[in-house]
């Protein structure tokens, strides 16, 4: 969540100052979501991985 | 009973209970006692009730309405019932920075109360969006045209009433 | 068919991820109103979708397996339960970044977050369920059961924002959004479908796995069919 803010921090600063005080957009919040994407599915697939069957399918114990 | 029996049982009546509290909460109008936000017209008529609770008022910014103080930190606009002049409206004062899309004619919810001089005081002030999606127009920026049109109404200060 | 589940898909599925990420990114054009911040739509969409494709696909396996028993249909349930909650928390996740710079907030208890809320609240409860229990039949009968009942807030979060006022607008078609926005949502819709079902089947396979370790004895389940329980059951599974 802190670095959440921080991007935020980055996008308000990055964007154009509109003089009436609004809340800025930007590619900060873009990044943010694309990055938790793709982390938490490569994060999944690495669990996947890890919790992988680790006896031979069709062989009997 | 076997137990092949009583599973069957048993998802017989999961599925009575679930379809139910599925039928229940669809046509059960449960959505008239939890409504999400007032319309205008809806606030004023309620009189009374409306006073001092914390409540959500949901509408439209009426055109001409949207007007900051000096220092930008207050700022007052008219929420309506629709984008006609002759909606019926609440002055609303909201000390909330406005999201980006803030402007005349676009749907908007507050958060705050409303009090007896007719003044709902915000301090949490959301931006509806509707479900369409466009690319700017030839030539032009993103939000580009709605930053010019939203400098104009800085500078209209004409309260509606 | 299992080389294809296995070996070829993850790669499409791979590939597009990538290829939706730079419509989405580079080459679809900002939002009139919103600006770049539109292009968390390609993300969040289909995570939520997937989502909901997932825990419908939770619900059918409850039901199944209880008219008919069978490990195989609990192992689905469990895959499908966890790879729903998985989508469901991306999506919730992501709504919430989106909401910032566009409602102003990043949450707020309007019909639509809160019943993504309480969905992501009860499959949490599905799962927590399905580890404590440790008698596999008593587990896959009660989760069943559980599986049903929170599957009523399913269609409820699709419904929300059409039965309610909300802060959500409605869902989008073609028709409201411009095609040079509805391909990179269409690509990315079938990355991650395509995404989701080889988590799926991996997910089933290390479920099926489990149970078969913990049905040692093939009479643990009384009213299965004997063909399919047991390790050589699980072979057919891969085939």
């Amino acid at each position: 969540m802190t670095s959440l803010s921080t991007l935020l921090v980055l996008a308000q600063a990055a964007a154009n100052p509109v003089g009436t005080g609004r809340i800025q957009g930007g590619w900060g919040y873009v990044w943010a979501s694309y990055g938790i994407t793709w982390a938490a599915l490569a994060l999944y697939a690495l669990s996947l991985w890890m919790r992988r069957p680790r006896t031979p399918f069709g062989s009997k114990e | 009973m076997t137990p092949a029996l009583r599973n069957r049982l048993v998802a017989v009546v999961a599925l009575l209970v679930a379809g139910s509290g599925l039928a229940f909460v669809a046509f059960g109008n449960i959505g008239d006692n939890l409504v999400y936000y007032w319309s205008p017209s809806e606030l004023l008529s309620n009189g009374e009730k409306a006073y001092s609770a914390t409540i959500r008022l949901g509408g439209v910014v009426q055109p001409g309405s949207i007007q900051w103080n000096a220092q930008h930190t207050t700022l007052e606009f008219r929420v309506a019932d629709g984008p006609k002049p002759e909606a019926q409206s609440v002055l609303v004062r909201s000390t909330e920075t406005p999201p980006q899309m803030f402007r005349e004619k676009i749907g908007v919810v507050v958060e705050g109360t409303y009090d007896r001089s007719g003044v709902f005081s915000s301090n949490r002030l959301m931006v509806n969006h509707s479900n369409e999606y466009r690319p700017p127009k030839e030539g032009e920026a993103p939000r580009q045209w709605q930053e010019t049109l939203s400098e104009n109404t800085t500078a209209a200060a004409t309260g509606a009433k | 068919m299992g080389k294809l589940l296995h070996r070829v898909l993850p790669g499409v599925a791979v590939v597009l991820l990538v290829a939706g990420a730079y419509l989405g990114l580079f080459w679809a054009p900002p939002d009139r109103e919103m600006g770049d911040v539109q292009r968390i739509m390609y993300v969040h969409v289909p995570a939520v979708w997937m989502a909901l494709l997932a825990l419908t696909l939770n619900f059918c396996c409850s039901v199944t397996y209880l008219f008919k028993p069978s490990w195989k249909t609990d192992a689905m349930a469990e895959a499908s339960a966890e790879v729903g909650l998985l989508f469901g928390t991306v999506g919730v996740l992501l709504g919430s970044i989106w909401g910032r710079p566009t409602w102003g907030v990043y949450w707020t208890w309007d019909p639509r977050i809160t019943t993504a809320a309480i969905m992501l609240v009860a499959y949490v409860g599905y799962l927590a369920l399905r580890r404590f229990v440790e008698d596999p039949e008593k587990r896959a009968v009660w989760s069943a059961v559980v599986g049903i009942i929170a599957a009523v807030d399913v269609p409820i979060v699709w419904f929300s924002v059409r039965w309610w006022r909300s802060l959500h607008q409605v869902q989008s078609s073609p028709k409201t959004v411009d095609p040079l926005m509805v391909l990179p949502l269409r690509v990315s819709a079938f990355a991650f479908l395509a995404l989701m079902i080889v988590f799926l089947a991996r997910r089933y396979l290390i479920a099926l796995a489990e149970r078969n370790a913990e049905v040692a004895l093939p009479e643990a389940l009384p009213s299965d069919d004997p063909a399919t329980r047991g390790g050589s059951g699980a072979s057919k599974v891969v085939a």
